[in-house]
């Protein structure tokens, strides 16, 4: 979502917030693509549409309470995430009900296999938009997600991770549209 | 136009619900207004049934939003003026008797409609549409301001109406003359 769409939906949401009824259409036709995408990043494209469907209702119901000086966009994924969140533990609840009925013992540490696809896909969507960044700050980063100690003092490497975050947020958002 | 699509038609829902909600939750502000009528005026079914209506229209206005919305948040406010002055002037001593009540009682819904009035007046001013928001926010004082006036009779009320009249109609009026363009 470029920034003038944002500003573009922001605006129409503070209307419909405020009770215009006449924002309605522009908010549902630009926020659907935005929730599916997301649903689908989140939770797979199985789940996906079932997951925004639900995101949109509560997001609508909850209009009036959206606070003009927020932004909007921000608003509405801190409630698909929370949505996506419950919906996660939900099914892991459901799958481990499952298992110890059928009496399946799931892998150590509770992570079921869709679990580690996920966290492997996001990883590989990580290393991905690390790869963009320069060869400093993929290092940096890299050295980080390995896990390992770097050889320049902790305030130098400190710093260096602090302005590679920073590059790597603006490089997963220009790609991904969210943070 | 209703929509086609049954996704959109559920989100319409959900977005009306959400408005019914927060149109309940809002008007509920009129609730200790009644109760406050009740417990200081001798008329109780005209306090309940000015209560009653209060909170329909004070209800309807907030799930309708916008203009009407922000009518109703400034009409109840400009309204608890005259609700409230005239009840301090019954526990300040000047009270009402069986032939009716004191000409303090009078004063005061006229001098807390004009105040009214005037508050209603100052607010339809920043409005785009100064008259629709006047009567809807003039209105809701109106009723408000009657649950006050109630024991002054029908004299009294009639005092505070004329005096909110007074006092928020010419602002209004002559708002859109003042704006450019």
């Amino acid at each position: 979502m470029t920034r003038t769409e944002r500003e573009a939906l922001h605006a129409a949401m503070v209307r419909l917030a405020d009770g215009d009824r006449s924002a309605f259409d522009p908010v549902y036709r630009a926020l659907w693509p935005v929730l599916l995408r997301f649903a689908q990043r989140a939770l797979g494209a199985a789940e996906a549409e079932d997951a925004a469907q639900a995101v949109l209702l509560d997001v609508l119901a909850r209009a009036s309470e959206l606070d003009p000086a927020r932004d909007a966009l921000t608003w509405i994924l801190g409630i698909a995430a929370w949505e996506h969140r419950t919906r996660r533990r939900r099914s892991r609840r459901c799958r481990e009900d499952h298992a110890a009925d059928a009496g399946i013992a799931l892998p150590a540490g509770g992570e079921s296999p869709e679990d580690a696809a996920l966290a492997r896909d996001l990883a590989a969507a990580l290393r991905d938009v690390v790869g963009t960044l320069s060869p400093a700050d993929a290092e940096t980063l890299t050295l980080v997600l390995d896990g390992r100690r770097p050889d320049a003092p902790s305030a130098t490497f400190r710093k260096r991770l602090e302005r590679a975050t920073a590059r790597l947020r603006a490089a997963w958002r220009s790609r991904h549209g969210t943070e | 136009m209703a929509p086609s699509d049954p996704r959109e038609k559920l989100a319409r829902r959900a977005y009306e619900r959400g408005r019914a909600r927060l149109a309940l939750r809002g008007a509920a502000v009129v609730l200790p207004m009644t109760v406050t009528s009740l417990a200081c005026c001798n008329r109780p079914a005209v306090s309940l049934a000015l209560g009653a209506c209060l909170f329909a229209v004070t209800a309807l206005a907030l799930f309708r939003g916008s203009l009407q919305g922000r009518a109703a948040g400034a009409g109840l406010l400009a309204g608890t003026v005259p609700l409230l002055l005239p009840l301090a002037v019954r526990w300040s001593g000047h009270g009402c008797c069986a032939d009716g009540c004191d000409g303090t009682w009078v004063g005061a819904c006229l001098g807390a409609g004009l105040l009214a009035g005037a508050l209603v007046g100052a607010a339809a001013r920043r409005e785009r549409r100064p008259v629709p928001f006047l009567l809807v926010a003039g209105s809701l004082a109106a009723v408000a301001g009657a649950m006050g006036c109630v024991p002054a009779g029908v004299g009294g009320v009639i005092a505070m109406m004329g005096a909110m009249l007074v006092a928020s109609a010419p602002q209004a009026m002559w708002a859109p003359a003042r704006r450019p363009g």
